[in-house]
């Protein structure tokens, strides 16, 4: 699978291979598909961002603050927990100087057909550098590989610019995403 | 006569399959056909007739020498979460001439037999899908309601004939967001409000659970149907987008 606009400029897998033979196999298959992404997991290492796909290190309360910093409202850390646990796929980078979170995207569905991202955010501190778009990258393809075609989100009009180079279509066909509301409800058309 | 033929394929944007033939009784309950002429006051007008008519028109959407009987009280569309929602109730339940009573039950317990919900989703028109992935994301959804109709005959000694006539899913983080996918109802009973009825149930449950976000997908030929029900298209200018979609 490869990404639309994407020019591998990392050297032939097969000789990283052999330079770094002891590589678990999880660190391997990144390497010899590592083209793939914008950011190679290795750049991202070597500058110390740690990717990570489970909520066990996770501070929810370090996190809540990033998404407090890019302007979602303060949600109750316990409800935050919930819907981790109950999220299928979910990514994260750490930066290893302060142990916290400065990325994240997460996305649900049925792991089968379809599924929707939700709360992508990056730590204002640390936005364009790539982190979004690594974060967004590899949840694409994670979600691609579970087999899962059908991938959505809902995007403020403000970011519409940073979805649309990894390949999403707003409206398309004619599709409008919509949300429900007590208010809209009994609002008289 | 209002048909829409509006066949949305689940896997690219699962929302309602639509095609319905609305009988004369229906026609203000189905007028989906937006108001564009209507001036503001009498599309007012019409809303508000609108839900007085809804379970009215369920009631009077039979065919005309049935008795019908609408079993749910006509809802207080204001207060949605009073009462919790039982999790499986007669919607309708109607009489045949030749005596036959069929009744529509709303359920969502999630019990849906996969190969019945394959015959359901052959008669809206929306291409297959392996069994097995149908099985697993029903699994996997957090809220799965169907309609079913019972036809019992008369003296027939409790044996009844029970058909899957429609569903609608909604998967969720439990917490925060909830997506409804995949609305659909068998053609031969659509034009009756049992879509309204499904879509309106399904919120109402995930109300009940303190889902707040409460979003879908829609087809450009059903986005009124939704907006009907309390759905708004891109509040604030948010916009739903997909991934490289194949239209």
């Amino acid at each position: 699978m490869i990404l639309r606009g994407i020019i591998p400029t990392t050297p032939l897998p097969s000789l990283r291979l052999k330079l770094k033979p002891t590589r678990n196999v999880t660190a391997s298959s990144s390497q010899t598909t590592v083209s793939k992404f914008s950011i190679s997991d290795q750049e991202l290492e070597s500058r110390g961002f740690i990717l990570r796909r489970t909520i066990s290190d996770l501070d929810i309360n370090h996190l809540n603050s990033v998404f407090v910093a890019v302007g979602f409202p303060r949600r109750d850390p316990d409800k935050i927990r919930v819907a981790l646990e109950n999220t299928s796929s979910l990514l994260w980078i750490e930066y290893e100087k302060t142990r916290r979170p400065v990325a994240f995207a997460r996305a649900t569905g049925d792991d089968v057909f379809n599924a929707i991202v939700w709360d992508v955010v990056v730590d204002p501190s640390y936005q364009g550098m790539g982190l979004g778009k690594a974060v967004m990258e590899r949840l694409i393809d994670e979600l691609l590989e579970k087999g899962i075609c059908n991938i959505a989100l809902y995007s403020e009009p403000r970011v519409l610019g940073f979805y649309r180079p990894l390949g999403f279509v707003a409206d398309p066909g004619g599709i409008r995403g919509m949300v429900y509301s007590r208010k809209s409800k009994n609002k008289k058309l | 006569m209002l048909s829409y033929n509006a066949v949305a394929s689940p896997s690219r944007c699962p929302i309602v399959s639509f095609g319905c033939q609305c009988q004369s009784s229906n026609q203000l309950l189905f007028s989906s056909n937006p108001n564009y002429g209507l001036s503001k006051t009498s599309r007012k007008l019409k809303v508000s007739r609108f839900k007085a008519r809804f379970w009215e028109s369920i009631r009077s959407g039979f065919l005309k020498n049935n008795s019908t009987q609408v079993m749910e009280a006509p809802p207080d569309l204001e207060e949605e979460e009073e009462e919790p929602m039982p999790e499986e109730f007669v919607l309708i339940e109607k009489t045949q001439p030749d005596g036959v009573i069929e009744q529509i039950i709303f359920s969502s317990g999630g019990d849906v037999n996969v190969y019945e919900l394959q015959t359901l989703c052959d008669k809206v028109g929306w291409p297959r899908r392996p069994l097995s992935k149908l099985a697993a994301a029903l699994k996997n959804s957090y809220l799965v309601a169907t309609l079913h109709s019972i036809r019992k005959s008369p003296g027939s000694e409790g044996n009844e004939q029970r058909t899957l006539i429609g569903m609608a899913r909604a998967t969720s983080d439990h917490a925060f967001n909830a997506t409804i996918w995949d609305v659909l109802v068998d053609p031969s009973y659509q034009g009756q409000g049992l879509g309204k009825a499904l879509v309106e149930k399904v919120v109402r449950a995930l109300l009940q659970k303190d889902i707040g976000n409460i979003s879908l997908f829609a087809d450009s030929q059903v986005v009124d149907f939704y907006r009907n029900l309390g759905f708004e298209p891109d509040p604030e200018g948010i916009k739903g987008m997909f991934w490289h979609p194949k239209y």
